[in-house]
């Protein structure tokens, strides 16, 4: 008899398949259910002046933190009274064995990517309200993304701290000086909160090829279940209005595509609760 | 009117085509919406670095090159999205201990070049001989401000765009969608007519890449 561990290790694949053919997975969750994720949104000190913090814990396991920076930039010529807003995921190697200490790889890049598709534009926020003076100066917030803990499902995890922060970040009142050319702004009075539109809610679900190529969807998967996926899906909702900002997988069947995005709404509502 | 003289909202840009453009590679093609042109170069299966050895598969080394400038993020996320599309394609089992290496230059943007990538290293795997499992067609769409569908929208009708949906089908089975991407904001319904719009201009593609074949294949 073989222990449940080696076979896990020889046989993942097999191990998963035999979990999802009675309907559970081996963390005692459903497939396509999602239960509500245990969230623990944490403001830590103040550590940088220019920079708000908030932590966002998803399902106990992944542990992100996003800092948001503000400083002030000459606006695009073609944009003159649109402020700009960066977000950037990092995967430092304190997050799990597979991220070395280099240059990003595909990984980090492809997910800083789909962070930013999502919120670029003015999909979250109206850039126009981050404008101090047209033509002259606007603010840049830099998001920094960075996971701590890192099972699985970047995606999810990085837009939850990335809203979260977004929601708590106050700006100085900032004036901008004619004569001197320069923006004054006193950072002890921080009283300009930004208007957040938009909620972006992700819900990424993997797609497992059980016996006879019958496709199933699993929600929130973890990175040792996501080895075993043949691919998966992330579907992005807001929360204020339910409409969709983004939808990106491969190998999914048409109506299990819709199956995914009825449950990735009613994700959004159940989060937008806590 | 739509810019590029086409007078339908569903109507593609002149489709180009060609194989062995390259004489170097295994298999190459280029691929083109109107202007919108890119070169796919394959090669393999070939040695592969011990670091990316597989013992049961071949390795995929996607790399894409942009038109000017730097590669970014962006073709980072391109590459990781032609990877999940020709992994499902292509039977990497039959060569394990190999790599295949598939090369994207793009040779022209005008919007779609995405999908223009994915048709191109489709063509440059089929052109090399590497067994596939079916090959892929790939569209772009975009809602316009007044919400109107555009199929393979120009630069100028993506600036303005209200919502992106690029669609991959497969010709072996058009029930299951092969990849998606979408960005900006949309409802459900849009999402929906987007991707049975895509389905048939995918068939319109796949159609297109027999007649190409056909014409390469008769004899002179």
């Amino acid at each position: 008899m073989v222990n449940p561990d080696t076979f896990k290790k020889l046989h993942p694949q097999e191990f998963h398949r035999r979990f999802l053919g009675k309907g559970v997975r081996p963390d005692g969750r459903e497939g396509l259910m999602i239960d509500l994720l245990n969230l623990t949104l944490v403001t830590p000190n103040r550590i940088h002046r220019n920079c708000k913090r908030k932590c966002a814990r998803s399902n106990g396991w992944n542990t992100v933190i996003c800092g948001i920076k503000a400083e002030v930039a000459v606006p695009d010529t073609n944009h003159p009274t649109t402020g700009y807003l960066v977000p950037n995921v990092d995967f430092p190697p304190i997050c799990g064995s597979q991220f070395k200490p280099t240059a990003p790889g595909e990984f980090t890049q492809s997910v800083s990517e789909m962070v930013y598709r999502v919120v670029k534009g003015n999909n979250i926020l109206d850039l126009e309200t981050l404008c101090i003076e047209g033509g002259k100066a606007v603010w840049v917030l830099y998001a920094d993304i960075v996971f701590l803990n890192y099972e699985g499902n970047a995606v999810d995890a990085a837009l939850l701290a990335f809203t979260a922060a977004l929601k708590d970040t106050k700006l100085p009142v900032a004036v901008y000086s004619d004569v001197e050319g320069t923006v004054r702004a006193d950072a002890a009075d921080r009283s300009v909160s930004l208007d957040v539109k938009r909620v972006p809610f992700g819900a990424t679900f993997g797609i497992f090829e059980q016996d006879g190529g019958a496709k199933m969807a699993m929600a929130d998967p973890t990175d040792e279940e996501e080895a075993v996926l043949i691919s998966s899906v992330t579907v992005v909702v807001d929360g204020e209005s339910q409409e969709l900002m983004g939808t990106f997988g491969a190998q999914v069947p048409i109506d299990l595509m819709d199956q995914c995005i009825g449950q990735a709404k009613k994700r959004a509502t159940a989060i937008k609760k806590l | 009117m739509r810019s590029n003289g086409r007078t339908d909202e569903h109507q593609l840009r002149p489709l180009s085509a060609s194989f062995g453009v390259l004489s170097r590679a295994d298999g190459s093609s280029r691929f083109g919406f109107g202007t919108t042109e890119v070169l796919a170069s394959v090669f393999g299966p070939k040695e592969v670095r011990i670091r990316d050895e597989k013992i049961d598969s071949a390795t995929l080394q996607i790399s894409v090159r942009p038109l000017n400038g730097l590669s970014g993020p962006l073709h980072r996320l391109a590459e990781r999205q032609l990877r999940d599309l020709i992994e499902a394609a292509v039977l990497a089992s039959i060569h394990p201990r190999s790599a295949i290496q598939v090369t994207i230059q793009v040779t022209g943007d005008d919007g779609c070049f995405m999908s223009a990538a994915v048709n191109a290293a489709s063509l440059a795997l089929l052109d090399a001989g590497v067994a596939q499992r079916h090959l892929l067609a790939s569209v772009t769409l975009a809602f316009d401000p007044n919400g109107t569908l555009l199929l393979d929208p120009s630069l100028k009708e993506l600036e303005t765009a209200k919502s992106v949906h690029t669609f991959t089908f497969s010709n072996s089975n058009d029930a299951v969608i092969a990849g998606v991407s979408s960005e900006g904001v949309y409802s459900q319904d849009e999402y929906k007519q987007a991707c049975t719009v895509a389905q048939q201009a995918c068939a319109t593609i796949h159609s297109f890449y027999r007649k190409t074949m056909e014409q390469k294949l008769a004899p002179q």
